[in-house]
Order: structure tokens, then C-alpha cells, then sequence
């Protein structure tokens, strides 16, 4: 199931929105006008879309989103993620928590360069502890997106199949974890 | 303006930055600011990031500032352009921990890295700065030998 049937199945938005916003913010049902914002990966808020750079322009128009049309796909995964992870973690499949965790990891993350701020981050301990299971799912983010996946696959796997002389060299670095996915039959 | 940037970074605007090169992770602001672009470069991480092994790594930034004295640059105390020279800058963090590393243009704007995401170059390095990269507080230079 994709992210946004998902978020529709559930009508989490408004329950997201109201979980996170301030309360001396604007109101959070009048959607029309303003775009909630994770803004650096601090806090949200409802940002005025006439206050962004580009104007509307910086919002891509989402379609099918009821009375939300105007929330990007950037957003709607910041609000999947605090869909899945934080109101209803009973029900979400494995799939879809590792997918609301590493949108996040990956928002809050991707501009950083220090490995420790990149793994001492609450969504990718929140996958170490969903186990092995979760090892083909991070074989796919990691073809697919990259990043920093390199430390949970050695903890989960408890090997490492990148050469010495590979370490650093990300291209290659990939390459070895998917074959060795491959060779485990994770990727099939 | 990439919507993505601004909501990490507020304080870039059209007219103070531009992307000069699109996403990869194939390398980060240090190796970028080293002038390498094919490899991760950070001290400490050696199962997953490149380091020369002729540089301790034992401290974080004593381990940045040592990898780019290696090379010819000095410390220096201020980001000021000057001519003759390049210029790196190191970002540290409340608790002291290097974040990131900008390099300095022969413009006198400074390009950066940003993580796994774009480079971009920028008019100061006040511009990053945040609780996400802490502060620009170590500056070094080295003089660039002018090409014949």
C-alpha cells in the first residue's frame, strides 16, 4: 500500500496536524493559505506560503488530498511519519513503519555530515530495534536513496562485506552491500 | 530556491546562494572542501569514511583541522578573503563537534556540501549557521600557487 492510500485509509492528517501544532497557531483546519513545515528538523509549524521563497511555487500541488491540496509529498511524508510512528504504531505493517522511520531519518539527516548526528537519531535506532527483519528494506532505501545505512546493516548482519580498500569509496561501498543482499537472498 | 534547503537552512535566500552542482552521496563537505570528490571523508568512522593514515583521529576536530594542515594550509582567525589565498572554514557545534566545512572561492564566496544533498555556493558562511551546523569557528588558508 503506498504511503499517501495509507494516510488516507487512516484520515491522519488533521489528527497529525493537531498533534503537533502550536496552539497559538493559526488554525490548523483552515489549511488553504498556509503549508505545515518541519522547519530544520526542530519543530513544526505552519509556515504562510506567501512567507516562502517562491512563494506557492515552493509548494508542489499534491493532488486528491481533500482539504489539504496543497501539502507537498516532501510534507505528506513528514506527516506519514508522525502518522505512522506516533498514532497508530499497532497497525502500521513492518513495511510501512520502516518507510514513515527512514522518510524521517532521511529528512532529518540528509544535509548532515558527522556520522554520529547521523545515526543518533530516534528513527534509525527505532529501526535497529525492528531486527533482521527489516535488513531487505534498508537493501532497497539504500539502492534507492543512499545513506548512512552502512553501520545498521553491520549490526543487524554482523558482517561486513566492504573491502578494506572500498571504505569511504560510497559507490563501492554500495555495490558490496547489495551483492552480498543479493548472495543472502534479501534481494530478490 | 529548493523548498528542502530553506526549511533546514532559513536563512538562504535567492539572491544569497546558489546550487551549483545537483544531490550525491558519493562524497560530503569534508572531502569536498579537500577537494576530493569520490570519496566520504570523516575522522573517527573508518569502517565507512575514508581517512588519511598518516592523520590522527583520535578528536574530531584537532583530526579536521591537522587534515587540511597537511596539505599547506595555517590556521588563520578570520574568513576575510585574501588575495593569494584559499580559505577553509570549520562549523562547530555547541558541544564542540565539528558539523561541517565550507571552502572558500577565489570570488570570495564559499562552496559547500550540504550532507548527502547539493552543493551550493553561498555569499557568507553566516548562512549556515544554525543548530543544525553550529558556527564557523576555525578558519584556515593556504597560499594558492598562481597557475603559469
Amino acid at each position: 500500500m503506498s504511503k499517501q492510500a495509507v494516510l488516507k485509509k487512516r484520515g491522519t492528517i488533521p489528527e497529525a496536524i493537531s498533534r503537533n501544532v502550536d496552539d497559538s497557531g493559526p488554525d490548523p483546519h483552515k489549511g488553504v493559505g498556509y503549508v505545515f513545515a518541519n522547519v530544520r528538523s526542530e519543530y513544526w509549524t505552519f509556515v504562510p506560503i506567501d512567507s516562502l521563497p517562491g512563494g506557492i511555487q515552493d509548494v508542489p500541488i499534491a493532488m486528491n488530498f481533500g482539504a489539504y491540496p496543497l501539502l507537498s509529498h516532501w510534507l505528506l511524508a513528514s506527516l506519514v511519519s508522525t502518522a505512522t510512528t506516533s498514532i497508530a504504531p499497532d497497525i502500521a505493517s513492518i513495511e510501512e513503519q520502516f518507510a514513515a522511520l527512514a522518510n524521517q531519518w532521511h529528512e532529518e539527516t540528509d544535509f548532515l555530515s558527522s556520522p554520529s548526528s547521523i545515526t543518533n537519531n530516534y528513527s534509525y535506532w527505532k529501526i535497529l530495534s525492528m531486527g533482521k527483519r527489516v535488513i531487505p528494506m534498508i537493501l532497497e532505501d539504500l539502492k534507492e536513496r543512499g545513506g548512512l545505512w552502512y553501520p545498521a546493516l553491520r549490526l543487524l548482519s554482523e558482517e561486513d562485506p566492504v573491502p578494506i580498500e572500498a571504505r569511504g569509496d560510497v559507490g563501492q561501498m554500495k555495490k558490496a552491500w547489495l551483492q552480498w543482499g543479493r548472495d543472502r537472498g534479501y534481494i530478490k | 530556491m529548493r523548498l528542502h534547503l530553506w526549511l533546514i537552512f532559513p536563512k538562504l535566500t535567492d539572491q544569497n546562494h546558489s546550487i551549483s552542482s545537483p544531490a550525491t552521496d558519493n562524497y560530503n563537505c569534508v572531502a569536498w572542501a579537500y577537494e576530493v570528490s569520490s570519496k566520504k571523508m570523516w575522522p573517527g568512522a573508518p569502517e565507512d569514511y575514508y581517512w588519511p593514515p598518516d592523520v590522527a583521529d583520535t578528536d574530531e576536530l584537532q583530526a579536521l583541522i591537522q587534515l587540511y594542515l597537511n596539505v599547506g594550509y595555517v590556521q588563520c582567525d578570520n574568513d576575510q578573503r585574501e588575495d593569494g589565498f584559499k580559505k577553509v572554514a570549520i562549523y562547530v557545534n555547541q558541544e564542540g563537534r565539528p558539523q561541517h566545512v565550507a571552502r572558500q572561492l577565489e570570488s570570495g564566496r564559499w562552496t559547500s556540501k550540504l550532507g548527502d544533498l547539493e552543493d551550493i555556493e553561498h555569499d557568507t558562511l553566516e548562512i549556515l549557521e544554525g543548530e543544525s551546523y553550529g558556527k564557523a569557528t576555525v578558519f584556515l588558508k593556504k597560499r594558492v600557487v598562481p597557475s603559469l
